[in-house]
């Protein structure tokens, strides 16, 4: 046989399980689903019948998609930047030629060895209103006008949940910005030394703007996450109380698989995916679009 | 002796409180964890126990014994096709390349950011038709696919890393596409293969969301499925729940203590 | 019959050509460089002859044997090719022993285990390497690895050795020697080598014939002493030679008959051998090409001379260069004796007349 063929056919053949597994289980999956959110579906008993766009509409028509909408904005807004924030600051800290700094980094890493279902327990027992770290602490510090409800209060159930989830991600969040930061030529940071440029202007002038794409790849990440949040609320008290910290993940699989509404919890994860790929397709466009 | 400048000791201060908020819940749960219910409630939650005691670990280790067997499992299974897999589209795309082979890579990396929730249903119904749901296999299967995509970004990014002359003067000395994997990148491979596993490692273990719709029946849960019933059932016994939590968070934990710069590396790369 | 010819071979990235229409012929047993400076094609070409690239135009022949033609749909694997190859980076597997890196393409052949150990031990021999056979890559020298990569090629009795900038890793000293033995070396196997580098110092003492590159073209293709003392164009008089050539750009006319070449502040009466020069060429723009050890610099005036101020006098040893400027030119003229002349002196430069030379500005062509 042609020796190129060869080439070209033993290539096929040893990346082909891995292509096909992946585009059946997400691509595939992807279009069954928005199959599935196009039918009426309800109930064990699959149905197919086909009734357009109904779902999106009653959808858009419900309290709980706003109310769950609402609160993913929240998380979006509070958390993304709080996140990358408090990660900006960590790799700054982290930079200054720490003694001990493995040491730092490994810490601020831990929480993110977590799964979720830990989380939401620490933080459950950190939040309990009677017995819970946060309260005792701020009663025996002297500060019990602090104390709150915390995760039992529906209006600032959403805020403690995302100190919790910045709490998780701070250390992440910090080993992208200082691998941002320690791929900066050193000898920008000397020319501006020499220069004459104070820590804090070179900081501002010369690693900030140069910084870009890690702010980008962090800001991907953790807005996809944002979407697509689940694991930890409903551990956490599964999205109560009530309907207060419900996000659109939370409320999709409610709906899908509470209440045995298959075909409106696709129609609810499809808007999900709509919202991620509106992120994420203009990044990874750009990325390689060079290549 | 020189007085530190103040900026530093600033620094130290900063790094310090950061530290401990990092730490406070986890050292929590741990003190908390070694209590009795009595001293749960007459110490604060960040004392030390007087009198420590196993038994909550134990008691939490007697429910969850099964499942976090179940996890061992997953967890290996799930890892070696996956990084296999990932291996193997790592080479191809960061050596092999072809004619649409960015296509595809971008086709690749784009399901890291696909959402659980649209293959939710279609996975269920799957599972069902070829009689998995319920038990382990469904997950084993799961986690051997999912995990496959983030493996050949791990595994790209780091073949990119060996010269291309490599695999030129292979090629000019005779070695096909299979025989250049085979004896050229595979040896190269340990660091890959271990971030890789790694960072797999981390990402089933912790798991939720499909261990919860895929597994029916206490036999068959994952060990974050199980602590969270833990937690859903045993409300007030913080001791208990803080001692399940701390089975299923040690394996990672140790993980990113010793094994720390490996992780590291896995994430930064992504 | 280890030969090599190419014939109108192009190489097209995107829009850009790397390679345009080059044509050469190696033959059985030549050491042939191709030298140009970074960006002119010489890799590609390279890489196009061992089959690591796919070529968009042309044919590539080894003796009487297409190996590459995409007009005829021919496109041979690099792995069949039969070429060895090494690389500037030597891409000595660090995984392996050395024995493991040379015995490595004739493992892949499923050559005897006997044998394999017989022609690893012969090339480790003739390289000198023998000690390090069972060391790993590790900690070896850049020379060390050189040879590794050299034995490598040569345990496959391949007919043509294909060389990518193999010397420029070393340090210079070094270097030098590594060119003395690799000729020798090519001599001993007798195997047909191209060897590909940017130092034209190279390419001159090893090339048995040179072929010079420049923006995927083929300049000029010829032996060492053909390129220096008759460049065809203006890129190679300018490239071959260090210091390079001296080139003065002027007007060429006809004084009473004669060709001169208005040199702006002078008239330069060009050597009996250009007579018919003004009558061949239309051209008018040339430009006055003469080698740095071919101006004569003198403190006394002389016929047909050209008045300049020293600039600088550079010692570089048992010669100096001085460097000169005449009108609005800079020259650079070779002397042995340097106590005579200062910065600020007026000389008078004379060129050999029979090492002059003449180009058409605008094409770059040898006139002359």
């Amino acid at each position: 046989m042609d020796p190129k063929k060869k080439e070209k056919i033993i290539t096929a053949l040893i990346t082909l399980p891995a292509f096909v597994s992946i585009f059946f289980f997400f691509y595939c999956f992807s279009g069954w689903n928005f199959f599935i959110s196009l039918t009426d579906w309800e109930g064990f008993v699959p149905s197919y019948n086909l009734v357009g766009f109904k779902n999106y509409v009653a959808l858009f028509h419900d309290p709980l998609f706003w109310i769950s909408f609402k609160n993913n904005l929240l998380l979006i807004l509070l958390f993304v930047p709080g996140v990358i924030l408090v990660g900006l600051i960590l790799a700054i800290l982290l930079d200054q030629k720490v003694r001990g700094e493995g040491v730092f980094r490994t810490i601020y890493l831990l929480p993110f060895a977590l799964s979720f279902v830990v989380t939401a327990a620490l933080w459950a027992w950190m939040y309990s209103p009677r017995v819970g770290t946060l309260n005792v602490l701020l009663e025996r510090l002297g500060l019990g006008f602090l104390k709150s409800e915390w995760i039992t209060d529906p209006n600032i159930v959403m805020y403690c949940i995302i100190v919790a989830l910045i709490w998780q991600f701070a250390g992440y969040s910090g080993i992208i910005f200082l691998a941002g930061i320690r791929s900066i030529p050193g000898s920008h940071i000397a020319a501006a030394k020499v220069d004459g440029a104070s820590p804090f202007a070179i900081y501002r002038r010369i690693v900030l703007p140069q910084l870009k794409p890690s702010f980008t790849t962090a800001f991907i990440i953790f807005m996809c996450f944002a979407l697509k949040a689940f694991d930890f609320i409903w551990v956490l008290n599964r999205g109560g109380p009530g309907y207060s910290a419900h996000i659109l993940g939370v409320s999709m699989y409610k709906e899908t698989f509470g209440l045995d509404k298959f075909a409106y919890g696709a129609a609810y994860s499809m808007i999900i995916l709509l919202l991620s790929l509106v992120v994420v397709v203009p990044f990874l466009s750009r990325v390689y679009r060079r290549e | 002796m020189k007085i530190p400048k103040l900026s530093r000791i600033i620094l130290y201060v900063l790094l310090g409180l950061f530290a401990v908020l990092s730490l406070l819940p986890l050292w929590s749960c741990v003190v908390t964890a070694l209590k009795t219910s009595k001293e749960v409630i007459l110490t604060t939650p960040v004392t030390p126990p007087l009198r420590p005691t196993l038994a909550p670990l134990m008691e939490s280790l007697d429910y969850l014994k099964r499942p976090l067997i179940n996890s061992l499992v997953l967890v290996g299974s799930g890892i070696m096709v996956s990084c296999f897999f990932g291996s193997i589209l790592g080479y191809v795309f960061s050596k092999r390349r072809f004619r649409g082979s960015t296509i595809l890579l971008v086709l690749v990396v784009l399901c890291l950011y696909i959402p659980p929730q649209v293959q939710l249903i279609p996975m269920v119904q799957t599972m069902s038709k070829v009689g998995l749901h319920g038990n382990l296999g469904a997950l084993v299967l799961l986690y051997m696919i999912f995990g496959t995509p983030m493996c050949a970004f791990i595994f790209k990014t780091l073949y990119d890393e060996i010269p291309d002359s490599f695999i030129n003067a292979a090629k000019v000395d005779g070695a096909g596409t299979w025989t250049i994997y085979r004896r050229i990148m595979l040896p190269l491979s340990v660091i890959p293969f271990v971030v890789a596993a790694l960072l797999q490692v981390t990402v089933i273990w912790n798991d939720y969301i499909w261990g919860l719709v895929l597994t029916v029946g206490k036999a068959n849960l994952p060990v974050t499925v199980a602590m969270a019933n833990l937690k859903g059932s045993f409300v007030a016994e913080w001791n208990l729940q803080m001692a399940g939590a701390l089975w299923v968070a040690l394996p990672t934990l140790i993980i990113f203590i010793f094994l720390g710069k490996y992780v590291m590396r896995g994430y930064a790369g992504v | 019959m280890a030969s090599l010819t190419i014939k109108g071979l192009t190489k097209k990235y995107g829009e850009t050509a790397a390679v345009e229409d080059l044509s050469l012929a190696v033959k059985d047993k030549e050491f042939v460089v191709l030298v140009g400076p970074s960006g002119c094609g010489k890799t590609t070409t390279l890489n196009s002859i061992a089959g690591l690239v796919e070529i968009d135009g042309g044919e590539i022949w080894f003796g009487d044997e297409l190996v590459a033609s995409p007009e005829h749909g021919i496109s041979k694997i690099p792995q069949k090719r039969e070429v060895a190859m090494v690389f500037q980076d030597y891409a000595i597997y660090p995984h392996m022993t050395v024995f493991g890196n040379m015995a490595f393409p004739l493992e892949i052949r499923k050559v005897d285990k006997r044998e394999v150990e017989a022609r690893v031990r012969k090339a480790a021999q003739l390289l000198e390497i023998e000690e390090l056979l069972h060391r790993r890559p590790k900690a070896l020298s850049g020379g060390q690895r050189q040879r590794i990569a050299l034995g490598r090629a040569m345990v496959r009795n391949p007919k043509i050795f294909l060389l990518d900038e193999p010397l420029a890793n070393l340090d210079a000293k070094l270097r030098v020697h590594a060119r003395v033995e690799l000729k020798k070396l090519q001599r001993e196997l007798g195997v047909t080598a191209i060897f590909v580098t940017h130092d034209q110092i190279e390419a001159m003492t090893m090339g048995d014939r040179i072929a010079v590159m420049n923006d995927g073209h083929l300049e000029q293709m010829g032996t060492p002493a053909e390129l220096y003392h008759n460049p065809q164009n203006r890129f190679v008089a300018g490239f071959i030679g260090s210091p390079p050539m001296n080139m003065l750009e002027g007007k060429l006319e006809a004084k009473d008959g004669q060709p001169v070449v208005d040199l702006g502040f002078c008239l330069y009466e060009l050597p009996k051998k250009a007579r018919e020069l003004t009558k061949k060429t239309a051209a008018s723009e040339v430009i006055l090409g003469v080698r740095p050890e071919n101006v004569v610099v003198t403190k006394e005036s002389k016929r047909n001379a050209l008045e300049a101020t020293v600039v600088y006098v550079e010692l570089t040893g048992k010669e100096s260069n001085v460097h000169l400027e005449a009108g609005e030119f800079l020259l650079i003229a070779i002397r042995t004796s340097t106590q005579d002349l200062s910065a600020g002196d007026t000389v008078w430069l004379s060129f050999d007349e029979k090492k002059v030379h003449v180009f058409d500005r605008k094409s770059g062509k040898a006139l002359l």
